[in-house]
């Protein structure tokens, strides 16, 4: 595939750090120097570029935002052309944005892919390849950019051995990640083995626990086939007695099971039957015993009031001596009339006998009588006292009177209580006559009115149909767990078989059915053994091939930095391996004289130390230049702690990497530099910008030649 | 992919044998058993077509089918 060769034709910076205002820089040779002051924003069109083409790490876009720019937006443009194309690469940072956004163009307007039009730009990424340098000023404080610790990486991206340590890393992490499934996974077996373990132990301890009472008695255990002929026999016999089902196309178990309901379901429906007759006869007996109770209680009382009236009556009868109440009255009064006439006789005859005395007449002057044969006064009291004893006896007796008087007194009180009585007498009948009927209710069978008697014969009768009933319903129950017995027994026998065909499975299991996941882990063992012996061999291969590399390498980074620095000390360059990290390599420097010792760059010198880290990019930039899409180096203060006799030198690496490359150079060593240029670099001369001025408002004053 | 300079075309003469087809090639001759050499082949093959990371996502989609397969096996060992 033919490659563009792209150059940057134009630069616009808007917004960023030190500019405001747009301001574009036209590039019509190929190189440029940018000189000017420190602190003028000579730097910031270097980032510019930089952040133009590779934008900044995430979070960190904020940082190149000139907030006294009011519009806010951060704008790069960077025109590339190659042979009359042109494309356009944009980035911009609006305000309020978390990040910026690239889009490139093609001269249509058509939005274009990075990885398409610049592919290796792509893959180096944010961070700097060799072709596109970016030397930060170490005085602005910033972190230097062009960081050693990157020359792995530019090494094995010069090298083309990139894809080899981004295979090793994936391979590395796989690894990490498998060797813990694979610790995870022998658990799981592991634990499944537990479980199967412990389920066969549970198994054979329940086994024992029959085996210790077997269900079917003395001698050996039965086969599977002899309990299922046991059962089968076990189901005629209650189809036979019982009238359950016998199913034929069910097995062993299920028939068990539809035997155990059926019986389980009759013997409840019968002993319900029988428990309600009980419990009705028992309320029955209840309700009779009370209401003969009542009733004898009724009787009893009826009696006694019968007696009582009849004493009453006999006393009334008694008082009454054969007349009836009225007689006995109108002789009372008669008597105490007469008694009440005798006395008033007697008194009258008194008188008259006192006066017949004194007078002596034959004539009473009382009634007129003639006495004539009254020849003297002294016969009249005689008759007097003749006829008052021919007065009625009766009529003379008193204690007659007095005992009519009694005999009329007592009567009212004893018709009261006679009445009183026989109205107790007529409730008490009333509640026999009910309980009678009420108990005609319970027993129908008993003609009325009922007697106590067979009342109670009728009670004793429910007691011995509910002693029958319960002895029926133990008799029942006395069935039922012989029944329940034999279901049992053939239950558990069926248990026993199962148990000892699961305590066979599980054994196959700890022998074979584990087989296919233990096979499987040794599988996944054996591919985690595969992998890491293919990632050492990988690895040792890699290194192999540094290493070949590295003598070549170090002659050419030595070749580079002993003509920018002369160093007559420490005079080569050495490219180590780490022994804590064998894919990484270092640079070093060491002392021909001193040769089986290497240096940290601490050793150097400012300057030397410079251009150590400047060495590779110009090694690295001689390889594969044909390819580079963007063949730039992108530098900022390369003279940093360059003394003045070795910025010749410096521009000299500079005209050499400028026969390949496109270079973009910032220096506020312009005196130091533009002697050199025109020697050191072929025709056309490099773009001169000079930075002139700076203000917060219009960001840096540009003046470009 | 095909943008990237395929095998053993280091333009620079001086680091031939050194680039990454280079250490795949010395990799697969240091391979002695033919399951390593089948896998690695894949392995290549993938990055040939695809790149590392399909490589990988492969040897890691073996490792998942056993992993599947074992979990598979286990569940139908206990469920049986």
């Amino acid at each position: 595939m033919a490659f563009a060769k792209y150059r940057i034709s134009r630069i616009t910076i808007e917004g960023f750090r030190g500019f405001t205002a747009a301001q574009t820089i036209e590039i019509a040779g190929k190189n440029t120097f940018v000189f000017g002051v420190n602190g003028q924003g000579k730097s910031s069109i270097i980032e510019a570029v930089r952040w133009g083409l590779f934008g900044s790490a995430p979070g960190k876009d904020i940082e190149v935002r000139n907030t006294f720019y009011t519009a806010g937006t951060s704008v790069v443009t960077i025109e590339l052309t190659d042979a009359g194309r042109s494309i356009e690469i944009k980035r911009e940072f609006r305000p309020g944005a978390t990040r910026s956004r690239q889009t490139i163009r093609d001269s249509h307007g058509n939005i274009l892919l990075e990885k398409d039009v610049l592919p290796l730009l792509a893959r180096i990424g944010p961070q700097e390849g060799t072709q596109v340098i970016f030397a930060a000023q170490h005085a602005t404080g910033r972190q230097a950019q062009v960081d050693i610790s990157d020359f792995t990486r530019v090494l094995c991206f010069y090298m083309q051995l990139e894809k080899v340590p981004e295979l090793l890393r994936a391979l590395e992490n796989l690894l990490a990640e498998r060797q813990e499934e694979y610790v995870s996974l022998a658990k799981d077996i592991e634990h499944a083995e537990g479980t199967i373990r412990s389920d066969l132990k549970q198994t054979r301890d329940r086994l024992d626990e029959i085996l210790r009472n077997p269900p079917w008695g003395e001698g050996p255990s039965p086969s599977g086939s002899e309990t299922d002929e046991r059962i089968n026999i076990l189901l005629g016999d209650a189809a036979r007695t019982k009238g359950t089902s016998s199913p034929m196309n069910e097995s062993s178990r299920e028939k068990l099971t539809r035997l155990k309901s059926e019986l389980d379901h009759r013997e409840d429906q019968d002993a319900g039957t029988l428990q309600t007759k009980i419990q009705s006869a028992m309320k029955q007996r209840g309700t009779a015993d009370s209401l003969v109770a009542s009733l004898k209680t009724a009787q009893e009382t009826g009696t006694s009031l019968l007696n009582e009236i009849q004493n009453l009556e006999t006393r009334l009868s008694t008082a009454l001596g054969g007349e009836t109440t009225e007689q006995l009255n109108s002789r009372f009064a008669a008597l105490e009339r007469s008694l009440t006439e005798k006395d008033a006789i007697a008194s009258l005859a008194a008188t008259a006998k006192k006066l017949s005395l004194e007078y002596g007449w034959s004539q009473c002057p009382l009634c007129g009588t003639n006495n004539s044969t009254a020849t003297t006064p002294s016969s009249l009291p005689n008759l007097v006292d003749q006829r008052i004893q021919v007065l009625p006896e009766s009529l003379a007796d008193p204690s007659a009177l007095e005992d009519l008087r009694a005999r009329t007194k007592d009567i009212p009180l004893i018709d009261q209580n006679l009445s009183a009585k026989k109205q107790a007498l007529h409730a008490s009948t009333q509640a026999a006559e009910k309980c009678d009927s009420q108990l005609s209710a319970v027993f129908p069978s008993l003609s009325r009115p009922i007697e106590i008697s067979q009342a109670t014969s009728k009670i004793n009768e429910l007691d011995r149909d509910v002693e029958g009933w319960k002895s029926q319903l133990d008799n029942k129950q006395r069935d039922r767990q012989q029944w329940a017995k034999r279901v049992k027994d053939l239950d558990q026998e069926l248990v026993f078989h199962e148990y000892r065909d699961k305590i066979q499975r599980l054994e196959t299991k700890l022998t074979d059915g584990l087989k296919g996941g233990r096979d499987l882990l040794r599988q996944y063992h054996d591919l985690l053994a595969t992998t890491t012996s293919l990632k050492n061999m990988l690895e040792q291969s890699f290194k192999d091939a540094l290493d070949r590399a590295t003598p070549q390498l170090e002659k050419m980074f030595t070749e580079v930095y002993q003509r920018l620095t002369r160093q007559p000390s420490y005079d080569q360059v050495r490219i180590i391996s780490l022994p804590e990290q064998p894919r990484q390599r270092e640079l070093r420097v060491a002392s021909s004289q001193l040769p089986n010792q290497t240096f940290l760059p601490n050793v150097l010198n400012g300057q030397a130390a410079k251009a150590l880290q400047l060495v590779p990019y110009f090694v690295f930039s001689q390889f594969l230049p044909e390819i580079m899409e963007l063949d730039l180096l992108l530098i900022d203060d390369p003279s940093e702690s360059f003394d003045t006799s070795h910025v010749a030198e410096l521009v000299n690496e500079l005209g050499l990497a400028a026969e390949h490359a496109q270079l973009i150079v910032a220096t506020h060593e312009r005196e130091k530099f533009k002697p050199h240029l025109t020697k050191s670099f072929i025709k056309p001369l490099p773009l001169e910008v000079t930075v002139e001025g700076f203000s917060t408002k219009e960001g840096p004053k540009l003046a470009i030649k | 992919m095909s943008d990237i300079p395929s095998s053993g075309s280091t333009p620079e003469p001086r680091f031939a044998n050194c680039n990454a087809e280079d250490v795949f090639r010395e990799t697969s001759a240091k391979i002695a058993t033919p399951e390593l050499r089948t896998l690695w082949m894949r392995l290549q093959d993938e990055i040939r077509r695809q790149g590392v990371g399909a490589s990988v996502t492969y040897l890691g989609g073996e490792f998942t089918r056993l992993k599947e397969d074992l979990r598979r096996e286990l569940s139908n060992t206990q469920t049986n």
